[in-house]
């Protein structure tokens, strides 16, 4: 069984009951739990090691696969589209599916992302977690009608932490890929000596 | 020649193609929140009866003083608790205080009522308003065949959502709606902000 297999797998079960009331009973393992375990059993389901292909119809695709997965999660994250999750079992199966593509189309063209478009992406998505974990956190007004202020402030806690962790790991990766660039720079130099004057 | 326009037109599709399901999912949420308005399941029920000003529904009721009564024939801001509620209640409850405290004073013509869904005695309502130290234009009630939630028309025409938990309890719409003397419904805010809910509702009136 190839690991392709197994994220399927592993998706089709988070879906699926028992797992999905389980899930959908507490704010916290709904939003922060189950959506993002789709998005990313999607994208590993899909992932692609190498940019096969370079040309700008594949970056152009890459970056609607970018737009499309953005969209699906606004829409997901929706305190109406919880809602409406938690009431309508067919509702909360088709946007797990759309979850799920949405990772698996990214993960097939993130290779193509270029540096630019998947730092724009993790600002914009840190930037999200940031607002909507502040908002969640501090409102004292109920957002989602089927959850209680508790859990939805408890969500916004959450929510701030694990935008702070994001923020942390994209700062790393950030560096390790200027350090990667600074190392690769001398080197590049000292194999062909001549590339400077000959531009 | 017609190879290069079909080549053309295939070309165009391929790279249009990708982007058709992100611009679906645009077009989704503009219709699932009215227009980007509605962003949670309150709102949504606030705007789904249609535009303001609209008709409001002539909600009757005991008050706190144990009178029936019901709404009507003068500018009245009613919003909607229940007394057991552990908190959301209490916080509305308050920043309504804070609005009828911003606008009792200037505006004689305008009525304060805050309505009970539930069952509650009107006798714990009226030792919840004294509670409060409502002035006398803010009244306490009890809905008329109560408890109501759900699909109870009265309450969904007003655009007020009252929903059930399992515990119980009630997850309910914590807006300030306004009624004209005519019986339409012209306002509804959110009193999370008291000095920018007490502007809107001046604004309103004039």
């Amino acid at each position: 069984m190839t690991p392709r297999f197994v994220t399927l797998a592993l998706a089709l079960i988070v879906a699926a009951p028992p797992l999905d009331p389980w899930f959908d009973e507490v704010m916290l393992r709904n939003v922060l739990g189950q959506q993002p375990l789709l998005v990313v059993l999607g994208f590993l389901t899909g992932w692609r090691r190498d940019a096969t292909f370079s040309s700008s119809r594949a970056r152009s695709r890459a970056l609607a696969a970018l737009f499309n997965l953005t969209a699906t999660l606004i829409f997901a994250m929706l305190p109406r589209t919880v809602d409406l999750t938690v009431s309508s079992g067919l509702a909360d199966q088709v946007l797990h599916a759309c979850l799920f593509v949405g990772g698996a189309a990214l993960g097939r063209s993130f290779p193509d992302l270029g540096f630019a478009a998947r730092g724009a992406a993790g600002i914009l998505g840190v930037s999200m977690l940031f607002a909507l974990g502040t908002y969640y956190a501090s409102s004292e007004i109920l957002s989602c009608s089927v959850y209680t202020l508790e859990l939805q402030q408890e969500v916004g806690r959450r929510m701030l932490v694990v935008a702070t962790s994001v923020l942390v790991l994209l700062l790393v990766a950030l560096g390790r890929t200027l350090a990667r660039a600074h190392r690769q720079a001398p080197t590049e130099a000292r194999a062909d000596p001549g590339a400077r004057s000959a531009h | 020649m017609e190879g290069a326009t079909k080549g053309r037109i295939l070309s165009v599709t391929r790279s249009v193609l990708p982007w058709i399901p992100a611009l679906l999912w645009v077009v989704i949420a503009f219709h699932w929140t009215h227009g980007f308005r509605a962003f949670t399941t309150f709102s949504a029920a606030a705007t789904a009866p249609g535009e303001l000003p609209r008709p409001a529904p002539r909600l009757s009721f005991v008050d706190h003083r144990g009178r029936h009564a019901s709404l009507g024939g003068r500018w009245t801001l009613v919003s909607f608790f229940y007394l057991r509620c552990p908190g959301v209640c209490h916080m509305a409850l308050g920043k309504k205080r804070e609005v009828v405290s911003l606008l009792a004073e200037e505006n004689d013509d305008l009525a304060f009522v805050s309505l009970s869904f539930d069952d509650d005695p009107p006798d714990q309502v009226a030792s919840l308003r004294e509670a409060l130290s409502a002035p006398q234009s803010w009244r306490f009630g009890v809905l008329d065949g109560g408890p109501r939630f759900g699909d109870d028309p009265q309450l969904e025409q007003i655009g007020a959502l009252v929903v059930r938990r399992p515990d119980g309890g009630y997850n309910h719409s914590t807006y300030l709606y306004l009624i004209d003397p005519a019986q339409r419904l012209v306002k509804v805010v959110p009193p999370d902000d008291p000095a920018r809910a007490a502007r809107e509702i001046r604004l309103a009136m004039r």
